[in-house]
């Protein structure tokens, strides 16, 4: 009994060694001799999950393809479109399209992450990037107590605190309770990460947002920044959706 | 006297009602002036939005993008379970349609592919 127990996890075993072998010989041959333009190197495309669908992320495939429009614009009347800086605050990373596609691949998939749409919801509506939520800067710019901004935050994955007693809060300053991650009102241990985005360098919805997360407490290292946004991410010929 | 303190009376009122009405602009000014900013800042922001339309620029890319947008299919999955996973793809295929059908599902619904790889064991091995 226990000798075949072993031969049938051996041979399990020696199934998916193969299986991952024979993966790697036959994924899309992509780079200068392929026809497949991939996200970046031996990463042809992914699947994001975008209101309940599966939305594959790809760049276009035509290596003429030239953007036109609105975001093909060079300048936008400053202010209020100025060019913003890299930082929005120096505990918030900047992040790019790569860190961008890892956070589609993981945090949104195992549900620890949201990709936020900061914009209007007339800019969200005309196309956004895939697996996006518009949580417009306007809610998220909002008081501690305003209902919207308590809605948002829940959806986050922050939890309202009790009223915090003398005690408590003498005993959570001197150390002896943890907390990390709260403040009077608000419990942020488990909150997810967010990635927030708009229009790219030139706009401030983003931006506007996080300083409003920041105000109400969310843990700095829990917010990320992608400064390209709509613009950078139609530049270099990603999926859009409406 | 009763003029005097008459034209006094008079005097001080105006003063108590300039002070009341500087605290009052004090406090008021700012929040009306960041009010206005911010309407600033919204209504520019709708009228660059209407751009977007006229010019149509964010639909190229999508368009251009191809299959955005649609569902994959089980057989879509299926085959990039085969491509990439060929070892979980043959113990996929030898589960029951239920359970195929839940795998599928689950996919559908986001889990990773690692957890849909476990699930597949886990079916396979009746864990």
């Amino acid at each position: 009994m226990r000798i075949s127990k072993v031969i049938m996890a051996a041979s399990v075993a020696m199934c998916v060694f193969a299986g991952q072998v024979l993966g790697a010989e036959e994924e899309v041959v992509v780079g200068a001799q392929g026809a497949v333009i991939p996200l970046y190197k031996d990463k042809p495309y992914l699947h994001v999950i975008h209101k309940g669908r599966s939305v594959k992320v790809q760049r276009v495939q035509d290596t003429d393809f030239e953007l036109h429009g609105y975001f093909a614009k060079t300048s936008r009347q400053c202010p209020p479109f100025c060019l913003g800086p890299m930082e929005v605050h120096p505990q918030v990373k900047t992040v790019g399209e790569i860190e961008i596609f890892h956070f589609m691949e993981n945090q949104l998939r195992d549900g620890t992450g949201l990709l936020i749409d900061a914009r209007t919801p007339e800019w969200h509506a005309k196309g956004t990037i895939p697996g996006s939520v518009n949580v417009p800067f306007t809610t998220l710019s909002k008081a501690i107590d305003d209902l919207e901004m308590i809605e948002a935050l829940e959806s986050f994955g922050a939890k309202p605190r009790e009223p915090v007693g003398a005690v408590t809060k003498t005993l959570e300053e001197w150390g002896v309770m943890k907390a990390e991650n709260m403040t009077d009102s608000w419990d942020f241990t488990n909150c997810k990460e967010l990635v927030l985005w708009c229009n790219g360098p030139a706009c401030g919805q983003s931006p506007r947002a996080i300083t409003g997360l920041l105000e109400v407490g969310y843990p700095p290292e829990k917010i990320h920044y992608y400064r390209g946004g709509m613009q950078v991410w139609q530049l270099y010929g990603l999926t859009t959706i409406n | 006297m009763v003029l005097k303190a008459y034209r006094y009376k008079n005097d001080r009122k105006p003063r108590y009602w300039a002070i009341a009405a500087m605290t009052i602009s004090i406090f008021v000014t700012p929040f009306s002036v960041m009010a206005a900013g911010d309407d600033d800042y919204l209504s520019a922001l709708k009228q660059e939005a209407k751009k977007v339309d006229s010019k149509g620029g964010s639909s190229t890319a999508s368009a251009a993008t191809g299959d955005a947008g649609n569902a994959v299919s089980r057989e879509v999955f299926e085959a990039e379970l085969k491509d990439k996973y060929a070892g979980s793809a043959v113990f996929y295929g030898k589960l029951p349609a239920s359970s195929q059908e839940e795998i599928f599902l689950e996919y559908q619904g986001g889990a990773t592919i690692s957890e849909l790889r476990k699930k597949i064991m886990d079916r396979f091995l009746h864990r």
